[in-house]
Formats: structure tokens, C-alpha cells, sequence
């Protein structure tokens, strides 16, 4: 059942990047004349974000100019617009959903600073969990020196156990020298 | 590992009544490495907010501000 009541909606819209920076807002205004102003839409709140890298290609596309309006129209007449834009070429895609009255609407600037002000309490945060973690890696740690030493306990012997056959091995020579200038002299 | 001990919903922490689908950055945080929504025993967020949050991190791959998979 359409909404007949006048709301405040958010349109955000992607327009095809073969159209300039220039080309996009021309054709919002040719938008808002076609189609919003002749349902008796008023455009109140207007952020236009530019050309912005996709996350997927969208009709072969990977970049779309990206522009949100508010809209305060009548909620049968959404139904039009949505149709309109649908099968507009130059518009990639588009979204429009209420906007809640409780919370103001932020531009693509606010909410750049708004994650620069709140993101480094998110690392806090991040910090907070990660103090589990040392524990975990601790038993690592722990469990390291113990692999470590074993390690090490494994080398040092064989280490011991080379340094006498070299030695014996010396000494053997050093037999084998006397006896052989023993057998020598014998002659 | 997920964080089961205590639970801190970031949004209740910041007071963030709609999670706005434009903030691409904040969702991201909420992804995993193949683009899915983290469950909440992960995060810690709150069930009121993992619903907005799931609604809006799909309105933002419906507009290509996050992917769908990777």
C-alpha cells in the first residue's frame, strides 16, 4: 500500500562516469525538474560527493559520481521516481530511504571527520580486546622458552657428542703417527 | 577468537541511535575479510544494533560503498 503522507526521504544516486563532474549536476537538475518538482517534491538537503571508486562494477562501470538529496514528497509519487530512475542510462543506481527525524543527516565531510574524531577511541577499544590477548600469546611465549630450551637441549649434545669423536679422532691421528714411525723404525 | 567474556556494543558506547549506511569505514569494521557481516558474539555489538547495523551495511553494498564478496 503506498504512503500518501509527506516524509523526509534520502535519494542517493550513482551516475554513470562517462558524464564530468559538470555533466552530473546539470543532469540532477535536469532530474529534479522531470521528475520531483511535477510530483511536488521539494529538494531540501544536497550533498554531492563526486566521483568515487565502486566496490563492484556496476554496467561494466567501476567509478560513479555519487550525489545525495533529500526529498520531501509525497510517498504515492515515490513509486514514479523510482520507476523514472530505474530506467534512466545515466544513473547507475539509486537508493532512497526515510530519513530518520531523530538524527541529523551528515555530509560526506562531517562523516569523514566524524570517523577521525571516533575512530582512534575504536583502536582504544580494539586495544581493550587485544589485553586478552597477551595472555594467549604469554602461553606462547612460554611455551616458546620450553620448545626453545628442548631445542636447545637437543643441539647442546650433539654438539658434546662431535667435540670428543673429534678429538678422538685426533688422537687416533696422533696414535697412528707413533706407530707408524714406530713400524718405521722398526724397519 | 571470538569475545564472549565482555560484551561492549560501540554503538550504545557512542550513542549512535541510526547507523548511517554512508559511513563505509564504520561498517567496514564490522566485515570480515570476505565482505560478510561479523556475527555480534564477535563484535560485541547489541541485538538492536546488529539489526540496524545489518540493514544499513546492505543498503551500502546495494550502492557499491561495500562489496558483497571478496
Amino acid at each position: 500500500m503506498p504512503d500518501t503522507s509527506v516524509k523526509q526521504y534520502e535519494l542517493m544516486l550513482l551516475i554513470a562516469p562517462s558524464l564530468s563532474e559538470e555533466q552530473a549536476k546539470e543532469h540532477i537538475l535536469s532530474i529534479k525538474k522531470e521528475h520531483i518538482e511535477p510530483a511536488g517534491g521539494k529538494v531540501g538537503f544536497e550533498d554531492f560527493w563526486g566521483r568515487k571508486t565502486l566496490a563492484y562494477p556496476i554496467k561494466k562501470e567501476m567509478q560513479a559520481v555519487y550525489v545525495v538529496l533529500h526529498l520531501e514528497i509525497d510517498g504515492s509519487k515515490l513509486a514514479n521516481l523510482d520507476e523514472e530512475l530505474r530506467l534512466d542510462s545515466k544513473v547507475l543506481r539509486h537508493l532512497i530511504t526515510v530519513v530518520s527525524s531523530k538524527v541529523p543527516t551528515l555530509t560526506l565531510e562531517q562523516i569523514i571527520a566524524w570517523n577521525n574524531e571516533h575512530l582512534p577511541e575504536e583502536q582504544k577499544s580494539k586495544k581493550h580486546e587485544e589485553k586478552r590477548a597477551p595472555r594467549a600469546a604469554k602461553k606462547h611465549v612460554d611455551s616458546r622458552p620450553e620448545m626453545q630450551a628442548a631445542n636447545k637441549k637437543e643441539e647442546e649434545p650433539k654438539k658434546v657428542e662431535s667435540k670428543p669423536a673429534a678429538k678422538q679422532e685426533s688422537f687416533d691421528k696422533g696414535r697412528l703417527d707413533a706407530e707408524l714411525n714406530q713400524m718405521l723404525e722398526d724397519i | 577468537m571470538p569475545i564472549f567474556t565482555k560484551k561492549r556494543c560501540l554503538f550504545c558506547e557512542l550513542r549512535i541511535q541510526e547507523i548511517d549506511y554512508k559511513n563505509a569505514t564504520l561498517l567496514q569494521r564490522f566485515l570480515d575479510y570476505y565482505n560478510r557481516i561479523k556475527r555480534r558474539e564477535h563484535t560485541g555489538v547489541c541485538l538492536r544494533h546488529q539489526k540496524k547495523l545489518a540493514q544499513s551495511v546492505k543498503r551500502s553494498r546495494h550502492v557499491a560503498l561495500c562489496g558483497f564478496v571478496r
